[in-house]
């Protein structure tokens, strides 16, 4: 069976968010529970805001399932409801059909303090 | 049916003409007010007498954002005065005219016999003054009330006759915006503060009042002072970027930050018959929102700052490269902020201040969808947001017990409102959600016997 998964809502405010980190790679068998990737939200061009908000965030599978196809890469600006990757319940499952369903996650908030100094000249 | 004159009452300052400029009106003419209500305001300036000019002046950091609010003594149908607005600049000019305690900017017409305000029985209007220190005199805003660039922004009833407590709001803009209210200039705070209550809040714009921050330049000597200056412009002029004008007005600002002390100031009051000093804060508000987990440390001198990074990428790629050269990223535990939280909370004790509040942050998110944490690493509260604001929170707790602190729950309220709907963002709440914050902190002064939040006398 395939299943996909798609950049889920965090915000109501939300329209896209920055691929930060992928955890798994094509070909990976994901245990109940792993790390997928992290995402950042910028909501400073759609709220008016005086300090700018950008929220990270980490999705993690509940479904044992391989990771067939990736359709994003670190750094790549998705928008809100975008196909991110396609899993399948059997390693060899044909990619050609409809995903049977969305693959169960996980979204939690998580601390990156990565990108709050950004460093001289930048 | 009885028609109250509305005068502006005495102001006097020994060796200072009190002058005034024109009423601006914040209502209609016609509405039915509220006894209390504020409805008209007006800027105030103090001119000193021959023998005091060289002498030093009394709100000199606020001279050109000086204001008084007239509140109402009597509810009723308002009547203005047509002589009391002039439009314009001369409604802006504070030495205009000179205040007369006879001049009446309007009446108040009543249909029945109603309590007035705090039991007095007089006529004049109810004078709450506000002051504004401008982050440098070019901020010139002066459309409103209280309106402009203001690294303090303080507000006090100008009658009583007990000395004023000061209340002392330390945080991110969250508190400020909470303390302010949708005016902006404490209309609703001082709804529930008729006593002799002072409050003056600081801004986060430039550099963010964290507790390590605050207890430094509560210690910092005049020679450190001048090193940390000296320091500075040695830097920046040897700056590579040259600096432009962005980065001159930013790092300015954040120097004359550094350079002041909130936790020591002194305050002038101007009062119905005179001048008075305020002792630094016997209250403080905090806010956790204020304590970052990255603070930067000065590599040379070990001064602390707490700045917001989009501040750093809007400030210039001079302050930026200061930054990067002289300064690194300090990450903090929840251990090393309770420990900062403790050193504020001695320091403001030993100085006399009984009352500290402080702000906890809001802990779930609405979106969130943890069935299982063996997905994140431990310890969870350096990698889940969520775990760090409770871990935070419950420090808070630890920090309550030890040292008698109160805590204002805004975790609880924004729970109990919906976090989705008045904290859609995570971080700036709705004007529901502040005035629920508000309200509670009030309530709190309140039951801490804070001067001028005793509960409100109607006779």
């Amino acid at each position: 069976m395939l299943i996909s998964l798609t950049l889920p809502r965090t915000n109501e405010y939300m329209t896209e968010a920055v691929i930060r980190k992928i955890y798994a790679t094509e070909g990976e068998l994901l245990a109940v529970g792993a790390k997928f990737l992290d995402f950042a939200v910028d909501l400073s061009a759609r709220v008016p805001h005086d300090c700018p908000p950008i929220q990270h965030y980490r999705l993690a599978v509940r479904d044992r399932a391989w990771l067939r196809r990736l359709e994003v890469a670190a750094g790549d600006e998705v928008p809100m409801g975008a196909t991110l990757a396609l899993f399948s319940t059997a390693p060899e499952e044909p990619l050609d059909g409809k995903p049977a369903r969305a693959v169960r996650v996980s979204l939690a908030g998580i601390i990156d303090s990565s990108d709050w100094w950004v460093g001289p000249g930048a | 049916m009885t028609t109250v004159p509305l005068r502006l009452g005495p102001l006097t300052v020994a060796g200072f003409e009190v002058r005034r400029s024109g009423i601006r009106w914040l209502c209609e003419d016609g509405r039915l007010c509220e006894p209390g209500e504020v409805v008209a305001y007006c800027n105030i300036g103090l001119v000193p007498s021959r023998e005091l000019q060289a002498a030093p002046q009394p709100f000199a950091e606020e001279t050109r954002d000086l204001q008084v609010a007239f509140a109402l003594p009597v509810g009723g149908r308002l009547r203005k005065s047509t002589g009391s607005s002039h439009g314009g600049f001369l409604d802006r000019l504070h030495e205009l005219q000179r205040w007369t305690p006879d001049f009446v900017i309007g009446e108040v017409v009543r249909s029945s016999h109603k309590p007035t305000v705090g039991g007095e029985t007089g006529d004049a209007l109810r004078l709450l003054l506000l002051a504004g220190r401008r982050f440098t005199e070019f901020a010139e805003g002066r459309s409103g009330l209280l309106t402009g660039w203001h690294d303090r922004a303080r507000a006090w009833w100008g009658e009583a006759a007990e000395p004023h407590g000061t209340v002392l709001c330390l945080g991110n803009c969250e508190l400020s915006a909470s303390m302010r209210g949708e005016s902006g200039a404490f209309l609703d705070l001082f709804e529930g503060a008729r006593g002799p209550a002072h409050v003056a809040v600081v801004s986060d714009d430039v550099l963010v009042p964290c507790a390590s921050t605050l207890v430094e330049q509560a210690r910092r000597t005049p020679a450190e002072a001048e090193a940390l200056a000296a320091d500075f412009m040695q830097s920046f002029q040897a700056s590579h970027p040259p600096p432009r004008p962005e980065d001159w007005v930013y790092a300015s600002c954040l120097l004359a930050a550094l350079q002041r002390s909130p936790l020591t100031e002194r305050y002038d009051l101007l009062m119905r018959a005179g001048l008075r000093t305020a002792m630094p804060a016997d209250t403080l508000v905090v806010s956790l929102g204020a304590e970052a987990q990255i603070v930067l440390r000065h590599k040379r001198l070990g001064y602390t700052m707490s700045l917001y990074g989009f501040r750093i990428r809007d400030a210039g790629a001079a302050v930026r490269a200061w930054l990067g050269a002289a300064f690194e990223p300090v990450e903090r535990t929840i251990d090393d902020i309770r420990r900062d939280l403790t050193a504020l909370i001695e320091a403001v004790r030993a100085q006399g201040a009984a009352t500290v509040l402080a702000l906890n942050v809001m802990s779930s998110s609405a979106y969130e969808t943890i069935q299982s944490y063996s997905s994140f690493d431990r310890p969870m509260g350096n990698v889940l947001w969520s775990v760090r604001s409770k871990e935070t929170n419950l420090m808070l707790h630890d920090l309550a017990r030890e040292r008698g602190i109160v805590i204002v729950d805004v975790d609880a309220i924004a729970a109990d409102l919906g976090a989705g709907t008045h904290f859609p963002d995570g971080i700036h709440g709705s004007g529901r959600m502040q005035a629920e914050v508000r309200a509670e902190i009030v309530r709190a002064l309140r039951v801490c016997g804070v001067r001028g939040f005793a509960p409100r006398a109607v006779s």
